[in-house]
């Protein structure tokens, strides 16, 4: 790859924008103009010689702002193949490379690999990407590389997080397509995307049924009309697999604090079952501030004593 | 020279690693000669490289202690058992077993400095002669996988004819009766065998004997006049559990009378956390991993306890409509679930030690 010293003033209107090798192509917003307005550029974008003309190679927020505000472009041509330029861009980019999300690391990675393969588009374009070779990291976007266009759309737009691979990896491919569909409408956090996958996995496997079996029930598609917030729907969603994954556990629990509910009301205890109902034990706890506090949770404890509802809470486990 | 004199499951041991310590050991002496034209390697400073499939055996000369309390703890009840230490690992590879998140590599170990062992259960033994002792050897390793190469369970059955106040366990899913001859108080040792549902045995133990081979060999000892034991251990919750630990139950009582077993013990799968991913990497089909399991109190994963109560009660009733029902106890369980099940908890019965004991002296 070649980049010339010299540089060139171009009228902004003349670049043929959007260049195969321009990977993140962002808009310019107002502080952006501003900046270039008091300033200009100062740092010149990259273009290449195309049709008797140039094309842009790295700078795409640059030209528009240069556009918008009517001034020329300073340039400086790159030579060399289609990747040789790519290359140039993501090195143009690199101080934006830490706050991009993953979805747009996996997009350069995945262009890079389509063109020269996949291991050297992680010895030489990884590092570019902040994916050290053969870190934890570097793995997990090679294995997204697996993964069906389906599921690929999804973690481009950044609904299904990379972290979810792991998962994934464990699923067959008709598992892998009917879990699509739940990224669809929302933005998944990190833990509910993986707790969902996991939960959904786990719960087919011990039943030796299918996932698409399962997520086909009403109960999951439900969720998936139901036109909630994403942080509602994926919450909804992450219960719903948590129940089926855990049945009994998430019986128990409800039992136990429909139960406690009531037997606590008014007070300012706390009832919980510390030990996963290995044992037949409740737990209070109180925090007290001062010596109010502290009469008013004896007093409450005194009106709790003598309820029936604790032979419940004890038994809870032992009638399931 | 081929290893075809011994069982399938030792015929491919391909190298053995002995300590200079115990070159000259009669133990080795005597593995080194049931292993014609097995590669013999001198073992150095470094750990004896494994090769991730048991074919390796390593004659070590062990330091540690040869007689151990079973690592139980104080949240559940712990039955007492001592282990006489003769090795470590197992050249099964039963997916759901605990030996492959105890030890880093899967070399079959003999303590063979076997002079030590003795002198060392000698002492312990021969110090009060009062003082009874419930000892087996198949905590860190099966008692009789590696018995037609070691021959380590006969020579223990012959030294401990010399201390009337031991009770030996030998607790195995292989069938080698190799040791029968050489007991002389067939009141003094206790064949053991793990007891499965028969899908778990031919799915989940590969390389063990089955079942049938298991229970024939039980009714084989029963008949000489020993005592056997029985271990449900683990009881794994799969797709059709119900039946399944119902046909070996039908199976216990075809060839056994109550009278000819010293006791039962029923243990729920359990698992340190890091089990399931080693699990799950060794053996990808094994399914149960994803029962519905919680942190129990000792830290282990535990199949929730309703679950593990419906499990125990459908083997335990069984059990006892067949006549076993004096004869059974939990491995490592809540005072909580004893009730639920037996109706009764061990500190109410004397202590599971104790009755355990008495069990096994026949009292």
């Amino acid at each position: 790859m070649e980049i010339l010293l010299e540089i060139l003033e171009i009228d902004p209107d003349a670049l043929r924008a959007k260049g195969p090798g321009l990977l993140w192509p962002e808009e310019p917003d107002q502080g952006f103009v501003d900046a270039v307005r008091v300033a200009g550029i100062v740092d010149p974008v990259l273009v290449e010689e195309a049709g008797g003309g140039y094309r842009l190679a790295a700078g795409y927020k640059r030209v528009l702002a240069a556009g918008e505000l009517g001034i020329a472009c300073p340039a400086r041509v790159v030579r060399g193949t289609e990747t040789e330029l790519a290359a140039a861009y993501l090195a143009s980019n690199a101080a934006r490379i830490g706050s991009l999300g993953e979805g747009r690391l996996l997009l350069a990675l995945g262009w890079f690999a389509r063109k020269t393969g996949r291991d050297e588009a992680l010895d030489r374009i990884g590092p570019l990407l902040g994916l050290r070779p053969g870190s934890r990291r570097a793995r997990m976007f090679s294995a997204w590389l697996d993964m069906p266009d389906s599921l690929m759309e999804h973690a481009l737009a950044e609904r299904l997080p990379l972290a979810c691979i792991g998962i994934l990896e464990r699923m067959d491919t008709a598992e892998r397509e009917a879990v699509a569909p739940f990224f669809a409408p929302w933005a998944w956090s990190r833990n509910n995307g993986v707790n969902f996958l996991t939960w959904v996995l786990e719960a087919v496997r011990a039943a030796n049924g299918r996932v698409g079996d399962l997520l086909g029930l009403e109960r999951y598609a439900a969720v998936l009309r139901s036109g909630l917030s994403p942080k509602d729907g994926t919450a909804r969603l992450c219960e719903t697999a948590r129940r089926d994954r855990y049945p009994t556990v998430t019986r128990l629990r409800e039992e136990f604090a429909a139960a406690s509910r009531g037997l606590r009301a008014g007070t300012s205890w706390k009832i919980e079952q510390p030990d996963n109902f290995e044992t037949t034990g409740v737990e209070l706890t109180v925090r007290i501030r001062d010596a109010q506090g502290l009469a008013q949770a004896v007093s409450g404890l005194a009106d709790m004593a003598d309820s029936p509802v604790w032979e419940r809470l004890w038994a809870v486990a032992d009638d399931a | 020279m081929t290893l075809d004199h011994l069982p399938p499951h030792l015929r491919s041991l391909g190298r053995v690693y002995v300590d200079d310590g115990v070159r000259n050991s009669s133990m080795a002496r005597r593995v080194l000669s049931r292993l014609p034209g097995v590669p013999v390697f001198e073992a150095g400073d470094d750990p004896v490289p494994g090769d991730g499939a048991g074919h390796t055996l390593y004659l070590k000369e062990y330091k540690g202690d040869f007689l151990r309390f079973c690592p139980g703890t104080r949240y559940y009840n712990c039955c007492g058992y001592r282990i006489a230490h003769i090795g470590e690992n197992c050249p099964l590879s039963c997916s759901y077993c605990i030996l492959q998140a105890y030890f880093q590599d899967r070399v079959l170990k003999v303590w063979a400095n076997s002079g030590d062992f003795f002198a060392a259960l000698d002492k312990a033994f021969g110090a009060d002669p009062d003082r009874r002792y419930r000892v087996g050897t198949g905590e860190f390793t099966d008692s009789l996988a590696l018995e037609p190469i070691t021959g380590y369970g006969g020579d223990l059955v012959e030294f401990l004819n010399r201390h009337p106040n031991v009770c030996l366990e030998l607790k195995s899913k292989f069938v080698d009766l190799t040791w029968m001859e050489r007991a002389a108080r067939p009141d003094r040792v206790l064949p053991a065998w793990s007891m499965n549902a028969p899908e778990i045995v031919a799915t989940q133990e590969h390389g063990a004997s089955t079942l049938e081979e298991r229970l024939a060999a039980a009714r084989t000892c029963a008949e000489a006049g020993f005592r056997v034991c029985l271990h449900f251990d683990p009881i794994i919750h799969f797709p059709g559990w119900e039946k399944g630990y119902a046909r070996t139950v039908e199976m216990i009582a075809d060839h056994l009378e109550p009278s000819q077993v010293a006791y039962v013990s029923l243990g729920s799968f359990r698992h340190m956390p890091e089990l399931k991913d080693i699990i799950l990497r060794n053996h990808p089909e094994a399914g149960y991993v994803y029962g519905e399991f919680v942190r129990g109190r000792d830290n282990k994963m535990r199949l929730v306890r309703p679950r593990r109560v419906e499990q125990f009660r459908l083997i335990a009733g069984g059990l006892k409509r067949a006549g076993f029902g004096d004869a059974l106890y939990f491995c490592m369980e809540s005072d909580e679930v004893w009730k639920a099940v037996l109706g009764f908890t061990p500190k109410g019965s004397g202590g599971l030690g104790a009755r355990l004991m008495d069990r096994a002296f026949g009292m």
